[in-house]
């Protein structure tokens, strides 16, 4: 049997258990058991007992339960108020107006949180009913968030980077860094969306609300004052080098958990609610890498990754194609996939063709990230869609229609990374240490 | 039966939720130990360990709360009949995969104990300590499948149902 048709079968094996509804993790391991067994005379059981323990009893991975929980501690919080607070009276001039609050509210929230859904969560649960009562465009408030809130995995910290970092071996330190510009540009092009939209559509666009003194306005915004220090304090402290991910996080943990208790949202229920909720999200997500890990040992076990590999370099495609041809497969497998298990099979299978090809895994974890975020807001199974669902009650084909220019967006993202990739590598690159 | 169950995994999920607070106090200890020239020993072994005690015990408790995520655009489209059909499927086939998992992680368990595997760091842990932890949390996960089986086989839903039904969930 030739590698392809291995991993064609290995694949089908795979769609066939996903499809019946068997939980991804388990359908992982089941194709990781089928592959060794059928292939290979490797030791089934030593192999699973061992990469399930050296992938997960790891230091390195501490920051993603650790992320997963300051996420918790402030969805939980009345972050979602100050946010709006502090930050509409400020955009009242902009062309667009409070449209913005969710471009950059999502911004601001996605640098203390790594999930996207929580992000759209957060902020939607405010600025949706605040700007539905002012008559703001219904289509654009959905497409505003859905699209923003998939920042929550691009600016750091960020949860599915982490799970990148950890399953492709590269320094999550520097793929949190590599995050930042790339989160920027993509804030700039939603608004520059939302700005040009509300020129072409005057009349859909309501009147400003009347203008706060502007020491009223800046009294708003010291309500903002507490989260921006905390995310200076805990992207800050990665990139200037004076602690790692997981020290980050564990301040993380304690800013947040300060930041709640003063603004007055931390009893010992929220606070246990929070806790489980993170031991659940995480477990969810160090379940999924434990079985990655092991389906990664059993494919090199057969060797598929790497005849792939192989059979791709003889094909010799210009990293352009073979990118292209990726961000096709991986919106399609997007479209019935959550991110994390994208994320993993990518790297069980994909990264050493990537390698082969020269293309710097940092910056191919940036590309991959914003590709997911278009699967995020891609029906049937985009997690921003469900959310959006959740809190405005709308079909979610319609909700996915309201998206749609936002998925062009971010892949028009996609192409300016890919054709000025330093906006990934300058930042890392300019780390100490 | 049902108490003891419940009460079961409702253990093992506190346990994981502690094991995932200690993570942080464990960090943070040793981040202000180094201020004060205090070392913390084996501080990042243990919280390696405490990562897998916590992803292992909060197995069950995170199916019950129908968290582990599943692909269900196909099967929700088959009628009720077809659909518990695949969930015993899905069910039976998650037994015998976790139950596989269970048997080779005793099995970790029992070859570090009897060959005396410690840590690598300063306080030198006998490794059968912390997989306790992973071999625990499987064979809780491994019973709650079961759990969830003999109740769909005794025509009720299983556990995580009412939770999957609210999708909206993160």
């Amino acid at each position: 049997m030739s590698a392809v048709e291995m991993g064609l079968l290995l694949a089908l094996v795979l769609f066939a258990l996903l499809g019946t509804g068997l939980w991804v993790a388990l359908s992982l391991l089941a194709v990781g058991l089928f592959a060794l067994t059928a292939f290979t005379g490797a030791p089934v059981g030593l192999a699973l007992g061992t990469s399930f323990w050296g992938s997960i009893a790891t230091w390195s991975l501490a920051p993603l339960p650790l992320f997963v929980w300051m996420g918790e501690i402030l969805f939980r919080s009345r972050l979602s108020e100050d946010m709006y607070g502090g930050l509409a009276p400020w955009l009242r001039r902009l062309p667009g107006r409070l449209l913005h609050v969710n471009v950059l509210g999502c911004g601001v929230f996605a640098a203390v949180s790594g999930s996207s859904a929580a992000t759209a969560a957060t902020i939607g649960r405010m600025s949706i009913p605040e700007l539905r009562r002012r008559g703001y465009d219904e289509k654009m408030i959905i497409g505003t968030l859905a699209g923003s809130g998939t920042l929550g995995l691009l600016i750091p910290p960020s949860i599915i980077l982490i799970v990148y970092g950890i399953s492709a071996e590269v320094s999550i330190a520097r793929l949190f860094i590599a995050g930042i510009l790339p989160g920027l540009l993509l804030v700039g092009l939603f608004m520059a969306y939302v700005a040009a939209w509300s020129l072409v559509h005057p009349d859909r666009t309501p009147p400003a609300d009347p203008a706060l003194p502007f020491g009223e306005r800046l009294r708003a915004s010291t309500r903002l004052i507490p989260v921006l220090a905390l995310i200076a304090a805990v992207i800050g402290s990665i990139y200037v080098g004076v602690a790692t991910p997981t020290e980050a996080a564990a301040l993380g943990v304690v800013g947040a958990l300060v930041l709640a208790a003063c603004t007055g949202g931390l009893s010992w229920a929220s606070f246990s609610a929070g806790l489980m909720g993170a031991m659940r999200t995480s477990t969810m997500i160090v379940f999924i890498l434990a079985c990655a890990a092991f389906l990664t040992t059993a494919m090199g076990y057969t060797g598929v990754p790497r005849l792939l590999a192989e059979w791709i370099a003889a094909l010799e495609l210009s990293p352009y194609a073979l990118l292209a041809a990726l961000t096709v497969f991986f919106v399609v497998l997007g479209c019935f996939l959550d991110g994390i298990s994208v994320v993993v099979l990518t790297t069980s299978v994909i990264l050493p063709m990537v390698k082969v090809a020269g293309i710097d895994p940092i910056w191919f974890g940036i590309f991959l990230v914003i590709v997911v975020e278009m699967s995020q807001i891609t029906p049937p199974v985009g997690f921003n869609l469900f959310v959006l669902q959740g809190l405005t009650q709308k079909n979610i084909f319609r909700i996915a229609v309201a998206a749609l220019p936002f998925f062009f967006l971010l892949l028009a993202a996609v192409v300016i990374v890919t054709v000025f990739p330093e906006i990934a590598t300058w930042l890392p690159q300019r780390m100490s240490g | 039966m049902r108490a003891i169950l419940d009460r079961l995994y409702l253990v093992s999920g506190v346990l994981a939720a502690t094991a995932l607070a200690a993570i942080a106090v464990l960090v943070l200890s040793q981040t202000i130990g180094r201020l004060f020239g205090v070392l913390v020993p084996s501080a990042n072994e243990l919280a390696g360990y405490c990562v897998a005690a916590s992803a292992f015990l909060g197995l069950a408790p995170t199916l019950n709360h129908g968290v582990h995520i599943r692909v269900r655009i196909v099967t929700q489209h088959l009628s009720a009949p077809v659909q518990r059909w695949l969930e015993g499927w899905c069910l039976l086939l998650g037994l015998g995969l976790s139950g596989f998992a269970t048997w080779y992680a005793i099995d970790l368990v029992v070859g570090s104990w009897r060959y005396g595997d410690v840590s690598p760091g300063l306080l030198a842990v006998p490794l059968w300590i912390p997989q306790l932890g992973m071999a625990a949390g499987l064979s809780i996960f491994t019973l709650s499948l079961l759990d969830n089986l003999l109740r769909l086989l005794r025509g009720r839903e299983p556990l995580y149902r009412e939770h999957e039904s609210q999708e909206a969930g993160r």
